[in-house]
């Protein structure tokens, strides 16, 4: 089936649970089915399918959503800020910290940057104005980088904060 | 533009939606701060891995498929079984669960063709764009103007001279040509020009692809395919051999006139 990869791949980095998911993704293709009438001609189909995917994830509810996740993202070694170079950056480190991020978050980053929509795309799939789409995009890359080259004075004064 | 409005811009710079003049100018403001510089390149690069290793996974999708196909059996047959209260005989079930898949190849396969007709639409987008950029704003670009030079390049892109010459029809006469792109396909782009108005032509080997879209209207047979993307006018035909794209003012009908002369004459 065409995009059921993509979908699935979303999915499960949504809900962080593979049963949820594939629930989801199998909603997704029965509503398209039920629904092609309502596909207009000419318009996006990968766009259309995300839209409905993500229709589905929020009428579940917090119930098939990810639960906050108990283990906190080990910080890294501390590295300089500013060109990081991140073309070798460890993937199960990579992994994780996409995980931690919030649901927003993550969810700009998957259909942005892992999927290869366009912010416009984004605004249709998420009914979001192109504005909020792109702040959102801004924080979010922001957030991945903040987890994964933590600051040495940050860290030290959220450390401080803490005690 | 400063650093603020490079930070602000940076999502649509990423994904390639900023338009020429803008992206310009982040360009140009990139080669004079290298911070800005810096931290774009370790996005694009963060950017990389991620889609590196994220969209890299494997992913099994064929559990969720096939349990997709059979609710979609269940629900044909649900259709199926008001009729008597007694489970459908085998036969009938069978049918149906047929039936169903082959709705659900059908549905898959329109789902794919509209992706088709949707890379149809960038054909024609960068056909429009590129008339805009080259004949409109008269954007710089080495021209053969030459009768036997654009005759040579045409024959090098196996396409028979006089099909450009055919569409030199009064008072238009073919001025220039040269190649381009559009799709990432080779064009060969030939502007006509009656001395005031220009209009352009993209020609290309047909092949085996055909130029899906919605169908203006049917002329000596062929189909003529018709898009308006801002001030052009997109009209598309395809003859036994050729592609043949005409751009033109919105407000002319050049394009429709000669995408018809193109499916009556070549």
């Amino acid at each position: 089936m065409p995009h059921s990869r993509s979908l699935l791949r979303v999915a499960r980095r949504l809900t962080l649970n593979s049963a949820a998911a594939e629930d989801i993704v199998q909603e997704t293709f029965l509503r398209a089915w039920r629904s092609f009438d309502q596909f207009e001609a000419g318009s996006n189909a990968r766009a259309w399918l995300f839209r409905i995917l993500f229709n589905v994830f929020y009428a579940q509810g917090r119930k098939a959503r990810s639960s906050a996740r108990v283990v906190p993202f080990p910080a890294p070694e501390s590295q300089p800020r500013g060109g990081t170079d991140f073309s070798a950056l460890d993937a199960a480190m990579l992994s994780a910290a996409l995980d931690d991020l919030s649901e927003e978050h993550r969810t700009v980053i998957l259909l942005a940057v892992v999927e290869g929509f366009t912010c416009r795309e984004l605004a249709e799939i998420l009914s979001l104005p192109i504005g909020t789409v792109m702040s959102r995009l801004s924080r979010a890359r922001q957030s991945l980088r903040e987890i994964l080259e933590p600051p040495a004075p940050r860290l030290a004064r959220a450390q401080a904060s803490a005690k | 533009m400063d650093c603020n409005q490079v930070g602000e811009l940076a999502p649509l710079y990423l994904t390639g939606e900023l338009d020429r003049e803008r992206a310009g100018a982040i360009d140009a403001h990139l080669k004079s701060c290298p911070s800005c510089m810096c931290e774009l390149e370790s996005q694009a690069q963060l950017d990389a891995r991620i889609r590196e290793v994220i969209g890299g996974e494997k992913v099994d999708a064929g559990g969720v498929e096939e349990r997709v196909l059979a609710r979609i059996s269940a629900e044909r047959l649900s259709i199926v079984r008001p009729i008597s209260e007694r489970p459908a005989p085998l036969h009938r079930r069978r049918w149906a669960i047929a039936a169903a898949a082959v709705a659900a190849v059908l549905l898959l396969a329109a789902v794919s063709y509209l992706d088709l007709i949707r890379r149809a639409a960038r054909v024609y987008a960068d056909a429009a764009s590129d008339h805009r950029r080259e004949v409109i704003q008269q954007e710089p670009r080495p021209w053969l103007s030459d009768r036997a030079a654009i005759s040579e390049l045409a024959e090098k892109q196996g396409i028979a001279p006089s099909a450009l010459f055919a569409l030199s029809s009064a008072p238009y006469h073919i001025e220039r040509a040269r190649l381009c792109f559009l799709d990432g396909k080779i064009f060969l782009h030939a502007v006509y020009t009656d001395g005031e108005r220009e209009f352009s032509v993209y020609f290309r080997v047909r092949g085996d692809q055909t130029l899906p879209g919605r169908a203006r209207e049917i002329d000596n047979g062929r189909i003529l395919h018709e898009s308006t993307l801002g001030n052009q006018q997109v009209a598309g035909v395809q003859t036994k051999d050729l592609t043949v794209m005409v751009v033109s003012d919105r407000d002319s009908d050049d394009a429709l006139h000669v995408a018809r002369l193109a499916a009556e004459t070549l």
